[in-house]
C-alpha cells in the first residue's frame, strides 16, 4: 500500500510539473493531453492483447463509440460532462462485450481479423447516419476546459486513475486468471479459471478505457469524424503497446510518445518524409528493443546502467572497510577476518553472496557471564575483502578454512556454518573429523548437494550487475530483516563477491554431495532452520539430521534463510545454549 | 432479375480472383513466417511503380512486368534477410510492428521518388466488353449481360498462375519445402529443410503475387501510393474466410467474398429501392455487411472456411 501511495504521488507530481513547465504553451499542452488520450487506449489494448493474449485490431472502434456517445450525452442531452465520461465507458463496454463473444471460439490471426472487421462496420455505420453527422462528423463539441492547462490536468487525472486501477486489477483474481488464459488457456481451465469469463472481462475493460479514451478526445480536440478511428488508429494503438511493450502498465505511455507525439513534432515541414521518419523508428525500435521499450530500459538498467555506480562503491568499499579487520596470507590468497572476544575459539563462515559482516549482530558473546568465547568471522576467498581465487569448489573453501584454523592456532575450535557456508563445514567435518569440537549449521544445504533450477541462472546472472536485484533476493532471504542500514550494508558486501563466482556457487552446490560420508565426524552437531526458509526446505534438514551421529535440532517459527540477521538475540541464545552443552 | 444476379456473379468472380491472388500471398507469409504482412499492398505497390517506370522509359510491356517481379524479389529478399530474420523466433508482435513500419515507409519513398499524382497505366490485354442478351426465357426485361473482355483476360490469367502455383507447391521440392516448413518448423529441420531459404522463398512468393496482382488492376485503379490499401484489407479477409491451411483456400474466400460483395449491393440496391431510402448509399455499407458474413461465418467455423483444426498450446 504504501509504494502505491508513492507511486502515485511521484506520477501525479511528474504530470503536473510536466504541465507547469509548458503552461503558457497551449499547442504543446494540446500534443500531451493528445498522448495521454491515445496512451489510455493503449493501456485498454494492453489489458486485452498484452495481459490476456488476445490480439485485436479494432480497438479505435470503441474509442469512436465512446466519442460519440459522450458527445451525444453532453450536446444532446444535456448530461453533465464527467458523468457522460464514464456512460460512454460503459457503453464502450456493453460493445466489447458483443464483439467479445466471438473471441470463444476464435484464436489468434482469426479474431484479429474479426476484431478489424468490427472496427470497420462501425467506421462505416457512423458515417451512414445522419443524427451523428454522418460523413462530416459532428464539430463544436464542448471541451473539457477552454484553459489548455486544466484540460490536460484533467487527461492526466483520469490517465493516473486508470493506471493505479489497471494495478490493482493486474493483482486481482480477474487479472490472474487474464494471464493464465494468455499464457495457455487449456491449463487455465485444468485450473478452474473460466475462460470465456476471463476474455469476455478483458473485453469489456479494454473497451471501457477505449470509450474513455475516446470521450476524452471528443472533449480536448472538439471536432470528430468516424473516419478519425479507422483502421490505422486500430494499428497506431497496436504500435504503440508493441513498442512501449506488451502487459506493461506505462508501455502505452512511451509507445504514444513515439507514436503521437513525434507525428506532431514533425508535423511541420516534413511532408511525405513524415511516413518514412515515423516508420525508420517503428523498425529501429523494434530492432533494439524487440520486447518493447519497458522492457529495454528494465534490462539494461540491470544490466548495463548500474555498472559504473557498483564500481565505484566496490572500490571505496574496499579502501574503507578493510581497516576494520586483519587480514592474513593463506595460499595464494589473502584472507579478511574480524574478531572480538578472547577465550574458547568460534569461527563463522558465511554463506553464498556473503561476508563476514553477516555475523557481526551476534560476534559479541560476553552475554554468557560463565564461559568466554573469541568469536572469528572471515571472508572466504572469492568473497567480501578477500583476494580472489580461480576455483569455487565447496571442498576448496574448505582446506582454506582449515589453513586458515591452522594459522591463527585455533585449539579445537566451534564452527559455524550458514547457507554455503554450512556446505563449507560439511566437506571440513567429513574430511577432517578431528579439528573442530562441534559445528552448527544454519539453514545448510542437504549432503546430497541443492540443485538451483536451470530458469534461475539468467537471473542469478543479473546479480553480478544489478545491486537493486542483489537487494530484492537478500530480502527474500532474509523476510525478518527490518533495518534498511544493515540490508544496504549486506548488498555492498555482497557485489563484492567474484562475478564469476555469481554463478560458479550454485553449481558448485549442485555437484556437492557428502551422502554417506558425514558418519565419520563423531563431535556434536547443532542444526539451525527457519520455517520461512524458501531455498531450504524441511526434507533436506531431516536429510543432514539423519547423516550425522549426534545431530539435534532447532526449529524457528517466524524465521526466515538468515536467522542471524533477522533475529540476532534468539540466534544468541540457541548458539550460547548448544555452547554451554559441549 | 437473373441476368442482374448473373452479372453480379460475373463481376463478383473477376473482382475475387483479385482479392484471392493478394490473400494467397499474405497467407503463404502468415502460414510460414507467421506474421501478418501488413506491408503487402505497399511493397506491391513500389513493384508496381517501378513496373511503370521500365514502361514509361522502354514502352515495353514485357520488361515492364520483368523489372516489377525482379524489384518485388529484391524487396523481399531485404526484408527477410535484413529486418525479419533478426527478430524471428524473437515475438511476433516485433515482426508485425516491423511491417507496419515498412508499410509507412514505402508510402513515404513512393511519395518522394514518384508523387501523389496518379499515373495512368495502359491497359494490359486490350480487349473489349462482350454484350450478351439471354434468351428470352430468362431475360424478361430484356436487360443485356456485359462480360468485360479486359477482365476475363485477368481472370485467366490469375487462374493460370494459380494453376502454376499449385504445381509448383504441390510437385517441385522447393515447393513442398515450403508446404512442410508452414506445418511445422522444428520437423522440417529435422528432415533437412533449410528453413531460411523456405522462408525468402515465400517473401518472394508472397510479395511478387501482391506486385502481379497491383499490375493487373493498374489499369483500373491507376498508379498511386494508395492503390493496393484496399486490396490488401481485402486479401486479408480472404485469406481468413479460405482458412490458412490450404493453398487454394485464399483464393476460394476471395472468389466468394468477390461474389458476396456484388450480391450484396444488388440486395442493398433493391431493398432500398423497395423501402424508398434514398439517403444511403449501397456501398458504403456493402464493406460492413461483406464483414458481418465474415464474422459469422467464423462463429461458425473459426478456423475459416478451408481450414483445418486449430492446435491449441498447453
Amino acid at each position: 500500500m504504501r509504494s502505491l501511495t508513492r507511486y502515485i504521488t511521484i506520477l501525479l507530481i511528474v504530470g503536473i510539473l510536466i504541465g507547469l513547465l509548458f503552461y503558457d504553451k497551449s499547442f504543446i499542452l494540446a500534443i500531451f493531453s493528445q498522448v495521454l488520450v491515445f496512451s489510455i487506449a493503449a493501456l485498454g489494448l494492453n489489458i486485452l492483447t498484452g495481459l490476456t493474449g488476445q490480439v485485436s485490431i479494432g480497438n479505435a472502434a470503441f474509442m469512436s463509440i465512446g466519442a460519440y456517445a459522450s458527445t451525444i450525452f453532453v450536446m444532446k442531452l444535456g448530461i453533465p460532462m464527467p458523468i457522460a465520461i464514464i456512460l460512454a465507458g460503459t457503453m464502450a463496454s456493453i460493445f466489447g462485450l458483443i464483439i467479445g463473444f466471438p473471441s470463444l471460439r476464435m484464436k489468434g490471426f482469426y479474431l484479429a481479423i474479426t476484431t478489424m472487421a468490427f472496427g470497420v462496420v462501425i467506421e462505416q455505420l457512423i458515417s451512414v447516419i445522419p443524427y451523428l453527422g454522418a460523413h462530416d462528423g459532428i464539430r463544436n463539441i464542448t471541451k473539457l476546459s477552454n484553459n489548455e492547462f486544466i484540460s490536460y490536468l484533467y487527461v492526466f487525472l483520469v490517465y493516473t486513475i486508470l493506471i493505479v486501477v489497471t494495478k490493482q486489477i493486474q493483482e486481482s483474481p480477474i487479472g490472474f486468471s487474464w494471464k493464465m488464459v494468455r499464457d495457455g488457456e487449456t491449463s487455465a481451465t485444468c485450473f478452474g479459471i473460466n475462460t470465456g469469463k476471463a476474455k469476455l472481462s478483458a473485453f469489456m475493460f479494454s473497451a471501457f478505457y477505449g470509450g474513455i479514451a475516446g470521450a476524452l478526445y471528443a472533449h480536448t480536440i472538439g471536432y470528430i469524424r468516424a473516419a478519425d478511428f479507422g483502421l490505422s488508429r486500430s494499428l497506431d494503438l497496436l504500435a504503440m503497446i508493441m513498442i512501449g511493450g506488451l502487459g506493461s502498465l506505462q508501455g502505452g505511455l512511451a509507445g504514444s510518445i513515439i507514436i503521437v507525439g513525434l507525428r506532431f513534432f514533425f508535423s511541420r515541414g516534413f511532408g511525405p518524409w513524415l511516413s518514412v521518419i515515423i516508420g525508420s523508428l517503428l523498425i529501429i525500435f523494434t530492432l533494439f528493443f524487440s520486447r518493447g521499450i519497458t522492457w529495454g530500459i528494465t534490462i539494461n538498467w540491470h544490466k548495463r546502467l548500474q555498472v559504473p555506480f557498483i564500481s565505484v562503491m566496490k572500490y571505496f568499499r574496499l579502501r574503507r572497510t578493510k581497516m576494520s579487520g586483519k587480514m592474513i596470507d593463506i595460499k595464494d590468497s589473502s584472507i579478511f577476518y574480524v574478531e572480538k572476544g578472547s577465550g574458547k575459539a568460534v569461527v563463522f563462515v558465511h554463506g553464498n553472496t556473503g561476508s563476514s559482516r553477516w555475523w557481526n549482530l551476534v560476534m559479541d558473546l560476553s552475554d554468557d557471564k560463565e564461559n568466554s568465547y573469541r568469536t572469528i568471522a572471515l571472508d572466504l576467498p572469492n568473497f567480501g575483502r578477500s583476494k580472489s581465487i580461480k576455483s569455487a569448489e565447496i571442498d576448496t573453501y574448505a582446506d582454506y578454512l582449515v589453513e586458515f584454523i591452522d594459522r591463527l592456532s585455533l585449539e579445537k575450535p566451534v564452527i559455524v556454518g550458514h547457507s554455503l557456508g554450512a556446505a563449507v563445514v560439511m566437506s571440513l567435518s567429513a574430511r577432517y573429523p578431528d579439528l573442530p569440537s562441534a559445528i552448527v549449521l544454519v539453514d545448510g544445504p542437504s549432503p546430497a548437494g541443492l540443485v538451483t533450477p536451470p530458469e534461475h541462472y539468467p537471473v542469478i546472472e543479473l546479480y553480478k550487475t544489478s545491486r537493486e536485484l542483489m537487494k530484492k533476493s537478500l530480502a527474500a532471504i532474509a523476510p525478518g530483516l527490518n533495518n534498511d542500514k544493515i540490508l544496504n550494508d549486506l548488498t555492498d558486501d555482497a557485489m563484492l563477491m567474484a562475478p564469476f563466482a555469481f554463478t560458479e556457487h550454485p553449481k558448485a552446490l549442485e555437484r556437492f554431495n557428502y551422502m554417506g560420508k558425514l558418519k565419520s565426524y563423531q563431535g556434536k552437531v547443532l542444526i539451525m532452520w527457519g520455517k520461512k526458509d524458501i531455498i531450504i526446505t524441511e526434507k533436506m534438514v531431516d536429510e543432514t539430521l539423519k547423516q550425522y551421529n549426534r545431530a539435534e535440532l532447532v526449529v524457528f517459527d517466524d524465521i526466515g534463510h538468515s536467522v542471524m540477521v533477522e533475529d540476532p538475540v534468539l540466534f544468541k541464545k540457541s548458539l550460547l545454549n548448544f555452547l554451554r552443552s559441549i | 432479375m437473373f441476368v442482374k444476379v448473373l452479372q453480379s456473379l460475373i463481376f463478383g468472380l473477376f473482382q475475387g480472383c483479385l482479392y484471392g491472388i493478394m490473400g494467397f500471398g499474405l497467407s503463404l507469409i502468415f502460414s510460414t513466417v507467421g506474421v501478418m504482412n501488413f506491408a503487402h499492398g505497399n511493397s506491391g505497390m513500389i513493384g508496381v511503380f517501378v513496373g511503370w517506370t521500365v514502361l514509361f522509359l522502354t514502352k515495353n510491356i514485357f520488361l515492364a512486368f520483368l523489372a516489377a517481379i525482379i524489384s518485388a524479389t529484391i524487396l523481399a529478399i531485404f526484408i527477410d534477410k535484413a529486418l525479419m530474420k533478426r527478430v524471428k523466433g524473437l515475438s511476433h508482435s516485433a515482426m508485425l510492428i516491423i511491417t507496419l513500419g515498412l508499410l509507412l515507409i514505402f508510402e513515404g519513398l513512393a511519395v518522394i521518388i514518384w508523387g501523389t499524382q496518379p499515373l495512368i497505366f495502359p491497359e494490359i490485354f486490350g480487349f473489349s466488353p462482350k454484350i450478351v442478351f439471354l434468351p428470352q426465357s430468362l431475360n424478361k426485361s430484356n436487360i443485356p449481360l456485359i462480360i468485360p473482355g479486359n477482365d476475363l483476360a485477368v481472370f485467366g490469367t490469375i487462374m493460370a498462375l494459380l494453376l502454376l502455383l499449385i504445381v509448383f507447391f504441390k510437385y517441385s521440392k522447393p515447393g513442398l519445402a515450403v508446404q512442410a516448413r508452414s506445418e511445422d518448423e522444428i520437423g522440417a529441420r529435422v528432415i533437412g529443410i533449410n528453413t531460411q531459404a523456405t522462408d525468402t522463398l515465400s517473401w518472394i512468393f508472397g510479395i511478387a503475387t501482391a506486385v502481379f496482382a497491383g499490375l493487373l488492376i493498374a489499369p483500373k485503379t491507376t498508379v498511386n501510393p494508395n492503390m493496393l490499401t484496399n486490396l490488401q484489407f481485402y486479401g486479408f479477409t480472404a485469406a481468413v474466410f479460405g482458412g490458412f491451411s490450404s493453398i487454394v483456400g485464399a483464393m476460394a474466400g476471395g472468389l466468394i467474398l468477390g461474389v458476396i460483395e456484388k450480391l450484396v449491393i444488388l440486395g442493398l440496391d433493391e431493398l432500398f429501392l423497395l423501402l424508398h431510402i434514398t439517403s444511403i448509399n449501397a456501398v458504403d455499407l456493402q464493406l460492413s455487411i461483406v464483414l458481418l458474413c465474415i464474422i459469422v461465418t467464423l462463429i461458425v467455423k473459426p478456423t475459416g472456411l478451408f481450414g483445418n483444426k486449430y492446435k491449441g498450446k498447453v
